[in-house]
């Protein structure tokens, strides 16, 4: 508690004198908010980094070759032949069918997911956006992607939200992605605990929230205990601790090793958090699988072997555990092997230098099976364990971030071919905290190029072009994220 | 010839500077030669993963796998944690430079690297001939902090782990690990232990 108000104190100390006013704002609203508790209102986001530019022409806005109207045209566009494409009962939104692996490499992949399966199933919660970005580079392009290209005074929207939503949370922002995507935005004065905790192995993640638990021949806990406080009197009375006692690198860890690591322990999150399933876990450590891996693993089958899964796994225990409001994940670049073929391909959306269609109907897959699990589980799951809080989804976004999109032309009538990339692309949200089963903004058939909308109106218009700011501000806006540059974007919410 | 007017020229500088802070009420003050004086900008460095696991492998004479290995599976400082110990990590995802600042996990991570490794040390030493604990009966309880074998430890941590001997306010606060919260002395294998995790985490240790 002590904690919750130094932090609230802090950042209204800080938007006064800085002269903002939205970040100020927001805060005192929060607080006056009458009857509300801050798991009451919290929102959650999850960011799914499709690494390597996910085309959204690929998935959820492609176009049909009548539509183009000029035979000659369409062989060399990435358009779809008409009966490829399949709009389920109810949804609003298309995409194509099954594709057959094909090309070169087309044998050493194994087609797990459809889209069509996940549009019949997801339509409802599915809002694609258009955009256009401002960088072809992959790691410009994927910081723009969750800085919104730097419109809300360079925070990432994982730091933002933990500002928003995460101030009383132990480690709100946690990122698990990579490249770009980890990278973290450039407000200086962004508070430490909204700073993004980066996690490279998802496995082994639970034992960084226990100093003692599972090391072998420790000694008894009260017995560390004891010597962690004669570690602070060390600490604090030595030379050492006097030269350097204004240090800000030493005071951060210290405030992290006295504040944050005691309520870790207390709280006993490693068993919770534990992702190796008993089998894998020696019994000589004493450590426990989390009780939700069953459920976990219903999901994720292949979460052992794919970073990928272990990653949307934890974020799942991040936020039902109260530790996390956002959670960001990241495709690597290596690929993944299934039962006998490739699951996913090198350098992941980016093979479609060398394959497109095959790499991004694949890779499409792959990151809307994570999607489609982790709708199902918090759907499933009530906040913290409390069904007075209600359902995790309830208060949940997924945003699917990625690089930039791809080349719309392919050599007249390929049927295999590679893509260069490009500005031009759309995004793929899933809430219910966005109007769902719907297209916001639209395509042209003879460039396959998207067009913008009007985010005040949800009115389609071939003369707008959207950017990553429009992207940003429309999750914000949804999330409850107040700052001066947002852009009006309520058409779009639910 | 170029540097030697270079310095020179900034020696009239560097008096000024020097007069301006031994004046400034504001700075450092002459307290005495007892009292230390606190470094103004406080600039620290973190020791790194490798750099870390490397110092312990030195101080407590350990092989490379003798430090920390998560629970069977894999090296604590390498693999399983070396982003929150200061590591980058360019092919596996993209960190291409370390994080400038510790993590939230930094501490605890420290916690269970060291606490692994001295564990490790002082089974060793109860094992075989003693290397670090040569003081220490592994038979029988902790020394009492009058002992010379207690003095005798604290000392060889002290010189291993901070290149330096103890303090005597340090030694009778590290007097407080003979024994458990009821008084009862501990063993000695228990001590040897404790003392050397409150020495290997500490601030001192993690930073220069």
């Amino acid at each position: 508690m002590t904690t919750k108000i130094g932090r609230r104190q802090m950042l209204l100390a800080m938007a006064g004198a800085m002269g903002t006013t939205a970040l100020g704002s927001a805060i005192g609203r929060a607080m006056e908010r009458e009857g509300s508790t801050a798991d009451k209102d919290r929102k959650l986001l999850f960011v799914l980094c499709a690494t390597g530019g996910a085309s959204i022409v690929d998935s959820f806005l492609p176009v049909t070759r009548t539509e183009v109207d000029d035979d000659a045209l369409a062989d060399t566009l990435n358009v779809y032949e008409d009966a490829h494409i399949i709009t389920p009962t109810g949804s609003n939104i298309r995409c194509p069918g099954y594709v057959e692996p094909a090309g070169l490499l087309g044998n050493l992949y194994e087609l797990g997911f459809s889209l069509d399966g996940f549009l019949a199933k997801h339509h409802r919660w599915m809002t694609v956006l258009t955009q256009e970005c401002t960088s072809v580079n992959h790691n410009v392009g994927q910081h723009r992607a969750v800085t919104g290209a730097g419109i809300n005074r360079g925070r990432t929207i994982m730091e933002a939200m933990a500002l928003r939503h995460g101030e009383d949370l132990i480690i709100p922002n946690c990122n698990m992605a990579n490249d770009g995507y980890i990278q973290p935005g450039v407000d200086p004065s962004l508070p430490a605990f909204a700073q993004a905790e980066i996690i490279a192995s998802p496995l082994g993640f639970a034992a960084a929230l226990d100093g003692v638990k599972g090391v072998l021949g420790a000694p008894d806990r009260a017995l560390v205990e004891r010597a962690r406080g004669v570690r602070e009197e060390l600490d604090d009375a030595s030379m050492f601790g006097k030269t350097f006692a204004d240090s800000p690198r030493r005071q951060r860890f210290l405030t992290n090793r006295r504040e944050v690591q005691p309520r870790l322990e207390a709280a006993k999150m490693m068993d919770r958090l534990t992702l190796l399933p008993p089998e894998l876990l020696d019994p000589k450590y004493g450590v426990m699988s989390s009780p939700l891996l069953p459920t976990l693993a219903s999901k994720f089958s292949n979460f052992l072997v794919d970073p990928w899964e272990s990653q949307a796994a934890l974020s799942v225990l991040l936020a039902y555990y109260g530790l996390s409001c956002v959670s960001t994940i990241g495709l690597r670049q290596e690929p993944t092997f299934g039962n006998e073929k490739l699951i996913t391909t090198p350098i992941a959306f980016d093979f479609s230098h060398n394959d497109h269609r095959m790499a991004q109907y694949l890779m499409w897959g792959h990151v809307l099976k994570a999607v489609d699990a982790l709708v199902d589980l918090l759907q499933q799951l009530d906040y913290l364990g409390d069904p007075a809080l209600g359902k995790m989804w309830d208060r949940s976004m997924i945003y699917v971030a990625t690089d930039f999109g791809r080349d719309k032309t392919r050599p007249a009538g390929a049927e295999s071919w590679g893509t260069g990339h490009s500005l031009n692309n759309g995004t793929l949200i899933v809430s219910p905290l966005l109007a769902g089963n719907r297209v916001f903004g639209g395509i042209d058939p003879t460039t396959c190029e998207t067009y913008g909308f009007d985010g005040s109106t949800g009115d389609s218009d071939p003369g707008l072009k959207c950017s990553e700011g429009h992207i940003y501000s429309a999750i914000a806006q949804a999330l409850d994220i107040e700052f001066p540059e947002r852009i009006d974007m309520s058409a779009l919410l639910a | 010839m170029i540097m030697r007017i270079l310095l020179r020229s900034l020696l009239p500088v560097l008096a000024l500077a020097s007069g301006c802070r031994d004046g400034d009420a504001g700075g450092t003050e002459d307290t005495g030669a007892d009292e230390v004086q606190r470094a103004q900008r406080g600039e620290l460095q973190w020791k790194r993963n490798a750099a870390l696991q490397r110092d312990l492998m030195r101080a407590l004479e350990l092989p490379e796998d003798g430090v920390c290995n998560e629970l069977g599976r894999g090296s604590c400082t390498r693999e399983i944690h070396h982003i929150a110990l200061g590591a980058a990590d360019p092919l596996r995802i993209g960190l291409y430079e370390p994080l400038p600042d510790t993590l939230v996990s930094t501490p605890i991570v420290l916690d269970r690297v060291v606490m692994s490794a001295c564990v490790n040390r002082a089974d060793l030493d109860r094992g075989g001939a003693p290397v670090v604990f040569t003081e220490l009966d592994f038979g029988e309880a902790a020394p009492a902090p009058e002992d010379e074998a207690f003095a005798a430890t604290v000392t060889a941590l002290y010189r291993r782990l901070l290149s330096r001997d103890p303090e005597a306010h340090e030694l009778t606060t590290l007097g407080g690990l003979t024994v458990d919260d009821a008084g009862e002395p501990v063993s000695a294998h228990e001590f040897a232990v404790l003392a050397c995790f409150a020495i290997g985490t500490s601030s001192e240790f993690l930073f220069f």
